[in-house]
């Protein structure tokens, strides 16, 4: 390949990473955290974590029990299982048909209450969502956990980000998705040693050591952001046009409507254990959500997660069985499968991108990918400003460069300390406090914007170390935090088998560690800088002159 | 099955480094015989296409090959780890 293209190439390179790339790093970073999103919102409602989550075919029959008190009238029950990344039961009813002053309405209020929180929670984006309540699997007693955004705030804002319409978020995550598409191939291009370099990491290096783990970051997970942005362009792509899933609901409302009513079925009479039977042997994923049709008097399972590429990825499981209610015979099994070869490869790509296939092990791995992804965008954010500060080591600082140094400290470091504030504002915003789930989102935001403001107020070497020093601090102390507003000791979590609460606690405190090594490599740069300026981080004719 | 892909494949990108002489000097401390490199290169490539095949094999054809690209990015920052760390104690790492 001739230098010229390759030149081109970094040219591109440069320029499509820097433009989009605090807002690319913002998608990236609240993007992999989304892999974790229903733990991270069991994590944000401590109230959760007391009650451990027993045997489905028990769970199943305490929830029933629970129904037949609390909503007697229903049409329609739900009963949404524990799960490995969601161990609370909860159920839901639809008691539209029923009357007035039965004994339904006694738990009117805790069904208002439910409603009026998924309400907020759909108005803030997303799909709609069916508002549940959680039941102790202990005592079936309901719990009324604290109104949080929780994770989907942060997987939410990864692709329609927030303070702005749906469709304009989305339309600026396509575009910041499309650039780093085109960073992505041209920085394969650009990397002259693919090959050669690939296990290469020079420490101490200056911009050297900067380079390599752009390029370690970037190579080693190559298909995976590759995969993540072609799918996520897809997936923004799909989300524009209208839902087919949405109208198909609505069509089945309407057949509901024109039935006759008669006699609701009763549930005690099912035979429940059979039925999770045959859907184990049906199935390789265990049942997630049973949904009861009272008045034909059946019961459809729907699987937890895929197990296949090909299964619908999004809006609702894949694969379901209708049961009789009285005998419990299989009455169908659908298999939302593709039908032919173009829509197997849509819905695999958009399947590899939301990763809902996924079970611990591999979601882990996923993170881990992501992770590379933030490192790769960090450090090309940080690369551009060393590369620039290298040449001019005298002159004024061009207002450009002091202005991408404060927008990288801001979306960087500022961003870690400003999820670090969210997480504080959930256990310290007092869980009654009216509209809590938008003040723990204005925290953040609030957070987020000082953070530009002190990058804008400090010398660049020493508002970096001070952020990542306190958000480093924030995530260090958050376990404790946690513990003392009422959630788990991290050895009772672990000794107790809650891993969510334990994984949760164990990635703050790494994250703090990662953040104050950080802050000590960079103070040491800049000291070995005051003696023979091998390494800066940001050259210190940055520095605004005084 | 998987852990025996994540330690094949472990094997495999450990020996695709020591097959190139700057990471050989690194890891093991001492000039690399000239004759080696071919023979480390062919034994890591065979040792990444047999994790392949052992990934395949412990998850099938969909979840097999995401298996192995996501453990192999763990995996090669280990190697890319021990190779830098090891290059400190040699006061003449390049």
């Amino acid at each position: 390949m001739s230098a010229g293209v390759r030149q081109k190439n970094a040219w591109l390179h440069g320029w499509a990473g820097l433009l989009l790339g605090w807002l690319m790093f913002a998608i990236f970073v609240t993007g992999t955290i989304a892999f974790f999103r229903q733990e991270v919102t069991y994590w944000m409602q401590p109230e959760l974590h007391d009650s451990d989550p027993g045997e489905p075919l028990e769970m199943a029959r305490m929830a029933i029990d629970r129904l037949e008190h609390i909503a007697p009238d229903a049409r329609e029950w739900q009963i949404e299982l524990p799960s490995e990344r969601e161990p609370q039961l909860s159920v839901s009813w639809e008691a539209d048909g029923a009357e007035a002053d039965s004994a339904s309405s006694a738990f009117a209020a805790d069904r208002a209450r439910a409603e009026e929180a998924a309400a907020q929670a759909n108005a803030r984006g997303g799909r709609p969502r069916d508002p549940g309540v959680a039941v102790d699997p202990a005592t079936g007693a309901i719990i009324h956990p604290r109104e949080t955004a929780g994770g989907d705030f942060l997987y939410h804002f990864h692709y329609q980000l927030h303070f702005m319409s749906r469709g304009s978020g989305m339309l600026l995550v396509g575009l910041v998705t499309l650039a780093m598409f085109i960073a992505i191939l041209s920085g394969i291009v650009t990397h002259k040693k693919i090959f050669k370099d690939f296990f290469t990491f020079r420490r101490r290096k200056g911009q050297r050591s900067w380079l390599d783990a752009h390029n370690a970051a970037a190579v080693f997970a190559l298909p995976f952001h590759l995969m993540i942005t072609f799918s996520g362009l897809l997936l923004i792509g799909g989300t524009l046009l209208p839902f087919s899933g949405q109208e198909r609901n609505r069509e089945r409302q309407g057949e509901m409507e024109q039935q006759a009513p008669t006699d609701l079925a009763a549930g005690s009479s099912l035979p429940l254990s059979k039925i999770l039977h045959t859907a184990q042997r049906e199935w390789s994923v265990p049942v997630g959500r049973l949904s009861f049709d009272r008045r034909a008097n059946t019961v459809e399972l729907s699987s937890q997660r895929n197990d296949s590429l090909f299964l619908r990825p999004g809006g609702g499981p894949g694969r379901n069985l209708t049961f009789d209610g009285t005998d419990g015979t299989l009455l169908e099994r659908e298999d939302n499968l593709a039908s032919d070869g173009i829509d197997r490869t849509n819905r695999a790509i958009r399947a590899l991108h939301l990763g809902r296939f996924a079970d611990w092990q591999l979601r882990w791995l996923y993170f881990v990918a992501g992770i590379g992804g933030t490192v790769m965008v960090a450090t090309g954010l940080v690369l551009w400003s060393v590369k620039r500060a290298a040449k001019r080591r005298d002159a004024l600082i061009p207002i450009g460069q002091r202005l991408a140094e404060i927008l990288n400290i801001g979306a960087v470091a500022g961003l870690n300390l400003a999820i670090a504030t969210y997480f504080w504002a959930n256990r310290l915003v007092p869980a009654g406090t009216p509209n809590r789930a938008e003040l723990e989102i204005r925290l953040f935001f609030i957070a987020w914007t000082v953070t530009y403001l002190h990058a804008a107020a400090r010398k660049p070497q020493v508002a970096w170390v001070e952020q990542l020093m306190v958000g480093g601090g924030l995530f260090a102390l958050l376990p404790i935090l946690s513990f003392a507003t009422g959630s788990l000791w991290l050895p009772s979590a672990v000794a107790s088998g809650n891993w969510i609460v334990a994984g949760f606690d164990a990635v703050c405190l790494l994250t703090a560690t990662v953040m104050f090594c950080a802050a000590r490599f960079i103070t040491r740069g800049s000291e070995r800088d005051n003696v023979a300026q091998d390494f800066p981080i940001v050259d210190r004719s940055l520095v605004p002159a005084e | 099955m998987l852990i025996t892909m994540i330690f094949v494949q472990a094997a495999g990108f450990l020996l695709l480094a020591l097959s190139q002489k700057y990471h050989y000097r690194n890891l093991m401390h001492r000039a690399p015989q000239s004759s080696g490199q071919t023979a480390f290169r062919f034994a890591g490539f065979a040792a990444l296409a047999v994790s392949v095949g052992t990934g395949l094999q412990a998850e099938g054809m969909q979840f097999g090959p995401i298996w192995w690209l996501a453990s192999a990015n763990v995996v090669a920052l280990l190697v890319l780890v021990l190779s830098a760390w090891r290059a400190e104690g040699e006061p003449n790492g390049r």
